[in-house]
């Protein structure tokens, strides 16, 4: 094909490219038949709503010699009945980025399960949300919790609206978009992760974490271990006792690539594969 | 390479072809070969960015680095190649409108009358060489959303068809269509593509094609049947799937097809 255009174009074509970590990584796909099973809590039923993400997981799975296997679970229709059954066989859960209330109380259940039964977590942007509201409920004793975005007038807005968002009546293109710095506090396990201080990532959202709420999260054991240096905007949250329970408001997903693929998706599909050995 | 040469890249019959796998597998390729590449996408929907819209109709919104929400393609476009994609690499019909009259506004038009033919399309031209004037990429390939015989894509096919003119061999099309094969008559339908041809010539628009078909190989007598229409043909057919797995496949699959059965 490229040997096709470059004639077209009147090119030189010359020697055959050799893209030898690219037929690395189709090589270790096509050996890799143990399976991890990956649910996706989310409202959109559609393949390409989360399809980062789902690349994401892909390459991580590759890069632990493991075939991914994503279920997607419908937000909406998790109840404190039936959420044992629907995420039954999953090594870990995504919780997935969204906005506004449909389906947001599905997602606080899945937290809630996962985090009281130690299964490997990751939050993302209104994952993270959903993960710090359910901590506050059930763990702060809050029971009316909430994001200002769902519920305006709640006591306890563990998740408020940002100052620089308060007088914005346009919707399109005016969240807080793009990438930016966050500085994690070393000896935390995403620090361990990253192996680095300050890391750069992309950002999508309206509301972020309260921090007036920080220290009440920290003394029960959330802990807040990415900030933004400029604005103290919490990005991070995370359980250090549980094997793998994170919260990102940012959206790593947008940051892997198949030849570089993000170390919180390697990570934490790692943590899958070993929950699923101890199963 | 002294000057940036174009590859736009369109879509007849249907969407979800994978224009957007394609683009950036050839944009793989050539980066593979030493070439400095980089990928944009012209939608021809009215809205300003994808961010408005809901998921359920355009799939995930993609951010990039500078902070512009984009189509999800622009995601295939950074993990295929690595390169960091930014406002520029992401157009709409809706920001060519604003543009235009914005400037009508502001009288830069000195009393013209404002017409889709030159201004928009020369709002077009100038956007799609944007990147490739300031950064000097070998190639910029240039990918347009929706399919041919949209009215929404007629000024962009207008204004390829103008660059081709002016541009001569440092622009190229390629050119996505759709093969059914119907199991019940145990054969590849060709006349879709016929029909699709048929817009393309209006555009003068025939240059490189690639087929695709359900079945993984197209089958020879359909290529020749499809041949005598237009000028160079590559029979590169592939399954359409979403995961990634296949997305690898068609990968190594476009390399070998392409030389094999290029004509």
């Amino acid at each position: 094909m490229d040997e096709a255009i470059l004639r077209k174009c009147g090119e030189q074509i010359g020697d055959k490219p050799a893209l030898g970590p690219w037929r690395e990584f189709l090589d270790r796909q096509r050996k890799a038949t143990k399976e991890v099973h990956i649910g996706l809590v989310g409202k959109y039923d559609l393949q390409d709503a989360y399809k980062s993400i789902r690349e994401g997981l892909l390459q991580a799975g590759v890069y632990n010699d493991h075939k991914t296997i994503i279920t997607f679970i419908n937000s909406e229709e998790l109840t404190e009945q039936n959420v044992e059954e629907k995420l039954k066989g999953q090594d870990g859960v995504v919780i997935c980025p969204g906005f506004g209330q449909r389906g947001i109380e599905g997602k606080i259940i899945a937290a809630h399960y996962t985090r009281t039964h130690n299964i490997p977590t990751f939050g993302i942007c209104l994952g993270m949300q959903m993960m710090v509201i359910e901590f506050a409920r059930n763990v702060l004793g809050y029971k009316d919790a909430n994001s200002r975005e769902i519920d305006e007038k709640t006591p306890h807005n563990v998740i408020d609206i940002m100052e620089e968002q308060k007088n914005i009546t346009n919707m399109g293109g005016t969240m807080r978009l793009g990438a930016y710095e966050c500085v994690l506090r070393q000896g935390s396990h995403t620090f361990n992760i990253y192996k680095q201080e300050h890391i750069q990532e992309r950002h999508r959202h309206r509301y972020e974490f309260n921090n007036s709420y920080e220290k009440e999260f920290e003394k029960n054991g959330m802990m807040c271990v990415g900030r933004n240096p400029e604005s103290e905007l919490i990005e991070i949250v995370e359980i250090p006792g549980l094997k793998w329970y994170i919260g990102t408001q940012f959206h790593p997903e947008y940051q892997s690539t198949v030849l570089h693929p993000h170390p919180l998706f390697l990570d934490f599909v790692k943590a899958s594969i070993e929950n699923q050995k101890k199963k | 390479m002294a000057e940036t040469k174009y590859i736009f890249v369109t879509g007849g019959v249907v969407s979800s072809l994978g224009k957007g796998i394609i683009s950036s597998s050839i944009g793989k390729l050539l980066q593979a070969r030493g070439y400095n590449i980089t990928i944009q996408k012209f939608d021809p929907y009215i809205n300003i960015d994808p961010g408005t819209l809901n998921p359920y109709e355009h799939g995930e919104c993609y951010v990039t680095v500078d902070g512009m929400e984009t189509d999800l393609d622009l995601g295939h476009y950074e993990r295929f190649t690595g390169i960091k994609t930014t406002k520029a690499n992401s157009m709409t019909t809706g920001r060519i409108y604003k543009s235009v009259i914005d400037k009508e506004r502001r009288g830069d038009y000195l009393g013209k009358t404002i017409q889709v033919v030159p201004h928009i399309t020369d709002e077009i031209k100038r956007n799609i060489k944007l990147l490739g004037q300031k950064y000097h990429y070998d190639f910029v390939i240039t990918e347009i959303g929706g399919t041919i015989g949209d009215i929404e894509s007629a000024p962009f096919l207008e204004a390829i068809r103008q660059m081709k003119w002016e541009l001569g061999k440092r622009a190229i099309n390629l050119h996505l269509t759709y093969v059914p094969y119907l199991k019940a008559a145990g054969e590849l339908k060709t006349k879709l593509h016929s029909t699709v041809l048929r817009n393309c010539r209006v555009w003068e628009y025939s240059q490189m094609y690639l087929f695709c078909a359900q079945k993984s190989i197209l089958m020879t007598t359909s290529a020749r049947r499809l041949q005598p229409s237009v000028t160079s043909i590559s029979t590169v057919s592939y399954r359409v799937r979403t995961s990634l797995a296949s997305t690898m496949c068609l990968l190594t699959c476009s390399i070998r097809l392409g030389r094999s059965h290029f004509t």
